[in-house]
């Protein structure tokens, strides 16, 4: 593969939106949809190798596991077996796999209402 | 000298509508003169007409008819083609018979006459093409489902207009049939096929020959009694009745057997009166009438209430659906057109996504040819010449479908499959998305189907996550588009009248509507009113406008500076100096590309390709495959003139897709560069810059042979490409012998304005190719003597080879000869048929009144007032009550003639000042509002500085809309991403 070029990186979620904002969204998603959790998943800001996803927020439902849904994100980027790929609950743990999203929710959702995820494709940063 | 005042001014007129100058050319050649090239007309003096063969549409009693696309003006045309020297003296006396009729009639149901050649014996007729077939073959596609009655009295009404057309015009058709009633896409009725029409003197005079289809004959001409305008109504009842029964009214296995049923009137069946009107089944019935006598008169009919009723709204209709069809006549009298034909082979070529040899397509090739091309990352399509839509998928693996395809389905089919759903619908460009195809018609309406999930598809949603037939956006019902482009998940639309549109993923801020919401609606963008806009492009995540100055403005991800947003310090190339853009979410002009004027632009995934004025190539953006052709793989910040293969060669058509680039040149090469891994470069490529992948940076040649690319489409890893090569080319010069028939027509009417006394009506109705049905009739009359002096020179000429052309002397003496002879007592329904156009032709004269204002040199003033007062005695002799009575003399009617135009110069001159005093006002109005503007948006880019106050501004759109942008996992909404 070419050496992968730097992507002039897009602003965080969290930036693009204030907190009254994100509030509001949260609390209008989860009237709609109380058993869903909503989850933004932004590629870390120096990630080089994977592709940006199309969707940022996602609406997953309370019984899926971390397991399961790494593996929705990655077929979403369409990636190979071979190709490493980490998701990163507000942007420093790493979960355990077998976590249901609702566990994730209690233990680690933003004070807006959204569990934030960074996913990058090497697990430690720096 | 009063003549020579009024021929000066029928001349200047004339000229100004750009159509047929006054035939006396040479007797004033100052105005027509100092004109200049038009438009219209085709003031050339020896103009060339280019055309290409398509196809044979089939064969009829004297040659072939073959479609033919003109390149001028991207027309199809049927070429008639009458081989002069195998016809006995009475055949070619037919041809040349249905010259004389077509060059006669003007009227939006009738197919239109365009030009004629002489091919050494060959004479050739150039006429309208239909793209719907004939009537024979809609009412066998029906299957037995009966028409609507809308429909019914929709065809009927054209029919008999048409037909009553041709009856003022004194001719008989003499075989209509459903056969020779041909129908346009937008369901236009035109009646066609005049091989047998014949022109009758009078009304009372009755034409002997036995001619006509069995099938449609009526009872008298059963009986052996003389055909008169009757008898084409009896025809016109026969087709009427099958449009409601979907069967021959009358029919028998031998001709014996079907005359006596005629006779007898023993009708096949009858008409479903549950499902017809009565006065619907009377109407036909009346024409059906065993007396000829007693069956009505195309005009009658007409004037009958069901008809009348929506008389108004019909003809509207007529008019609105002709228009886009509409060109004006080209033979004058001075030019005989120069036709060439060029044949070519046109083939389509795919590859890439595994393949890197080219695949010549097998559906789409010469005969169904094609004219326009895209590719999508999953599917490809491709306009025909017949303006029909193929589509089909590309990709190898099992993705599934979402109904891009247009079929109806979600199969994969693997083949060109014609979108019948969009049968009727002339598509004139489509444009490929991720999942989802857009389609634009001649009207300008736009056709859309595939998956709606970004909301695409521009209904709200309300059609469900996939469409599967192509579906009708309202939305720009009243609004035609010009031109569509689609992004990977966006679409964004150019409207005629040069406003922009886009709806879909808004992510980045593709759609330039200063957000990155999703919109499931068109949505106007805000472009600066003083930027006319004149093409659009989307690349997969962002979108180019081009404007007609050339200028490029760009929105969404500007990754790899692909949208060419950065500034770079010139020469410098350091990061200090260098300001990256890294998205836009509205449009902003891309200041590197400003110093070109550009015309075409082709983003790809990662990097764009543009055209220049001059045909050079640019490139920026993305490198790491070499994909700019500039000979190496280092990043490049600017942007990239391409020279070397390329360098001194004019660029055509360039496409971009996923890091390759295909480009086409007018010396008929292609080139690619780029990566050539899955066969994308039609080529196997040697370098190997990073290990792995197999690239070229300098763009080769490839495809062999020379071709000349008309259009050309990458995407993803696809290519798809039209390659034409011309086989031969033939210059047709056509002597311009008694064969200008349209000519004689036109120009002897104003010169012998004389006559009749209803002169004021067949200038305006003329030049300004009006459809009104009743146009031109006097004219005919005219034309009567015209056309029996024409018809011996052409056929002493089809004997001789083509003589030297007899026509102007012939025709000067023909004219000179009107001015003189009083018009004939004009049979009774001419005259009466006279008084109620008259009020027609009213809009039209104030029309040219407009026309002449705004171009009319200002000499004329003094001439007329000048003249005014010598002619005033003899205008209050001539009484202004009595323009209808023919007056005893030529010379009392040509100052009523004269008398008018004057009204028309003064009139025009005051509408001239009026016009003169409103621009003055607009221009002050527009001098504001661009100060305004300019204001505008000097604040614009002063907010965009300020990062914390625009993100302020960003926030506050509507939580609702945000809320759907959503990805929702593991319901059935989701799309199946597994």
């Amino acid at each position: 593969m070419p050496p992968p070029q730097k992507i002039p990186s897009v602003r965080p979620f969290k930036q693009r939106k204030s907190l009254a904002i994100r509030q509001e969204e949260v609390a209008g998603i989860r009237a709609k949809f109380p058993n869903k959790i909503p989850v933004v998943v932004e590629r870390y800001p120096r990630e080089t190798f994977l592709p940006p996803l199309d969707k940022t927020k996602f609406l997953v439902p309370q019984e899926l596991t971390m397991t399961q849904f790494l593996s929705i994100i990655r077929s979403r980027m369409v990636l190979r077996a071979t190709e490493a790929f980490y998701l990163l609950v507000n942007n420093k743990s790493l979960v355990s796999m077998s976590a249901t999203m609702a566990e994730i929710y209690r233990d680690y959702k933003d004070e807006d209402g959204f569990v934030y995820m960074t996913y990058a494709s090497q697990e430690t940063f720096g | 000298s009063v003549l020579g005042e009024y021929e000066r001014h029928c001349d200047s007129i004339n000229s100004d509508f750009g159509s047929e100058s006054g035939g006396c050319g040479d007797s004033s050649p100052g105005p027509s003169a100092s004109q200049g090239p038009r438009a219209g007309g085709g003031a050339a003096e020896q103009e060339e007409l280019h055309y290409i063969p398509i196809r044979v549409l089939g064969r009829g009693a004297f040659g072939e008819a073959t479609l033919y696309r003109r390149t001028e003006d991207d027309s199809l045309v049927v070429w008639k083609e009458v081989d002069l020297t195998r016809l006995s003296e009475k055949e070619r006396r037919d041809a040349l018979n249905e010259i004389v009729i077509l060059a006669l009639l003007q009227h939006d149901n009738i197919i239109a006459y365009y030009n004629h050649f002489m091919d050494n014996t060959t004479l050739l007729i150039e006429l309208e093409y239909c793209n719907g077939g004939n009537l024979y073959d809609k009412i066998l596609r029906q299957k037995d489902k009966l028409f609507e009655e809308e429909m019914v009295v929709w065809y009927l009404f054209q029919i008999v207009s048409a037909v009553s057309c041709i009856h003022k015009a004194g001719i008989l058709h003499r075989d209509i049939k459903t056969l020779n009633i041909f129908l346009t896409k937008a369901n236009l009725i035109k009646l066609g096929d005049y091989g047998l029409a014949k022109k009758l003197n009078s009304e009372y005079s009755m034409a002997e020959t036995l001619v006509g289809t069995p099938y449609y004959m009526s009872p008298e001409l059963c009986q052996g009694v003389k055909y008169n305008f009757k008898s084409d109504i009896w025809a016109v009842g026969c087709v009427i009745f099958e449009l409601l029964t979907l069967k021959r009214t009358f029919d028998a296995t031998n001709p014996l057997n079907l005359c006596v049923k005629i006779v007898q009137g023993i009708r096949a069946m009858e008409v479903d009166s549950s499902q017809y009107s009565l006065e619907l089944i009377q109407m036909v019935h009346s024409c059906l009438d065993q007396d000829p006598e007693q069956r009505p008169t195309a005009d009658e009919l007409l004037d009958r209430p069901l008809l009348r009723k929506r008389r108004r709204e019909m003809e509207e209709k007529v008019t609105l659906l002709n228009a886009p069809t509409k060109r004006p006549r080209s033979s004058t009298v001075t030019e005989a057109p120069i036709a060439v034909v060029t044949s070519r082979t046109s083939e389509v070529y795919v590859w890439g996504g595994g393949k890197s040899t080219p695949q010549k397509l097998d559906v789409i090739k010469s005969g169904c040819s094609a004219r326009q091309v895209c590719a999508g990352n999953t599917h490809f399509a491709v306009v025909t010449v017949e303006k029909e839509l193929y589509t089909w998928v590309n990709m190898q693996g099992g993705t599934k479908l979402h109904g891009q395809l247009g079929h109806g389905d979600k199969a994969s089919y693997r083949q060109p499959k014609h979108v019948e759903k969009l049968q009727g619908k002339a598509i004139r460009q489509v444009s490929c998305g991720d999942d989802f195809t857009v389609c634009v018609t001649d009207e300008g309406q736009l056709y859309a189907f595939g998956s709606d999930y970004y909301g695409c598809m521009g209904v709200d949603k309300v059609a469900g996550p996939e469409v599967l037939e192509p579906m009708q956006l309202n939305f720009f019902l009243s609004n035609p588009v010009e031109q569509v482009s689609c992004g990977d998940n966006h679409v964004v639309v150019l409207t005629r009248n040069k406003e922009v549109y886009s709806w879909g993923c808004g992510e980045y801020g593709r759609l330039g509507l200063d957000s990155e919401e999703d919109y499931y609606t068109p949505q106007k963008v805000d472009v600066p009113k003083a930027l006319i806009i004149v093409a659009v492009q989307c690349g997969c995540d962002g979108t180019f406008l081009l404007t007609q100055s050339g200028k490029v403005l760009a929105c969404g991800l500007n990754e790899f500076n692909k949208l060419g947003l950065n500034q770079c310090m010139s020469g410098i190339i350091n990061h200090e100096a260098y300001h990256e853009v890294p998205y836009t979410t509205s449009f902003t002009l891309a200041k590197q590309l400003s110093f070109y004027k550009i015309r075409t632009i082709a983003p790809g995934k990662t990097h764009t390709a543009a055209i220049d004025e001059r045909g050079r190539l640019l490139t920026f953006g993305c490198n790491k495959c070499g994909q700019l052709g500039v000979g190496n793989y280092k990043k490049r910040l600017g942007i990239n003139l391409l020279g070397g293969p390329l360098g001194g060669k004019q660029v055509i058509r360039v496409s971009c897709g996923d890091e390759f680039t295909i480009a086409a040149t007018d010396d008929n090469h292609i080139f690619a560069w780029g990566n050539g891994g899955n066969g994308r470069l039609a080529m196997t490529p040697t370098e190997r810059p990073h290990g792995s992948d197999i690239c070229t940076s300098w763009p080769r040649p490839i495809f062999g042979s020379l071709h000349h690319v008309p259009d050309l489409s990458c995407r993803g890893w696809h290519t798809i490409l039209i390659v034409e090569k011309v086989l031969n080319s033939k210059t047709i010069r056509s002597n311009s012998s008694g064969l200008s028939i349209g000519t004689v027509f036109q120009s002897s009417s104003p010169g012998g304005g004389g006559g009749g006394g209803g002169g004021e009506e067949e200038d305006s109705q003329q030049e300004s190719e009006t459809p009104d049905p009743s146009g031109g009739f006097r004219g005919t009359m005219e034309a009567d003597r015209g056309m029996e002096g024409l018809i011996s020179p052409t056929e002493a000429m089809g004997n001789s080879n083509g003589a030297s052309s007899s026509c102007p002397g012939w025709l000067r003496k023909e004219l000179e000869n009107a001015e003189f002879i009083p018009m004939p007592d004009s049979p009774s329904p001419l005259s009466a048929a006279f008084s109620e156009s008259e009020k027609d032709t009213l809009p039209y004269e104030e029309l040219q009144g407009l026309k002449v204002a705004s171009e009319a040199p200002l000499e004329h003033k003094p001439q007329v007032e000048a003249s005014s007062p010598r002619l005033n005695p003899a205008v209050t002799c001539a009484g202004k009550g009595t323009p209808l009575t023919p007056p005893a003399c030529a010379c009392s009617s040509l100052q009523v003639e004269v008398e008018r135009l004057q009204g028309l110069v003064l009139k025009c001159l005051a509408e001239q000042q009026k016009l003169q005093q409103e621009n003055l006002q607009i221009f002050t109005q527009l001098q504001k509002l661009n100060k305004k503007l300019e204001g505008g948006q000097q604040v614009g880019m002063h907010s965009k500085g300020t990062q914390t106050a625009k993100e302020e501004m960003e926030m506050d759109p509507k939580p609702d809309l945000d809320s759907d942008s959503w990805c929702l996992l593991g319901t059935d909404s989701c799309r199946p991403s597994l």
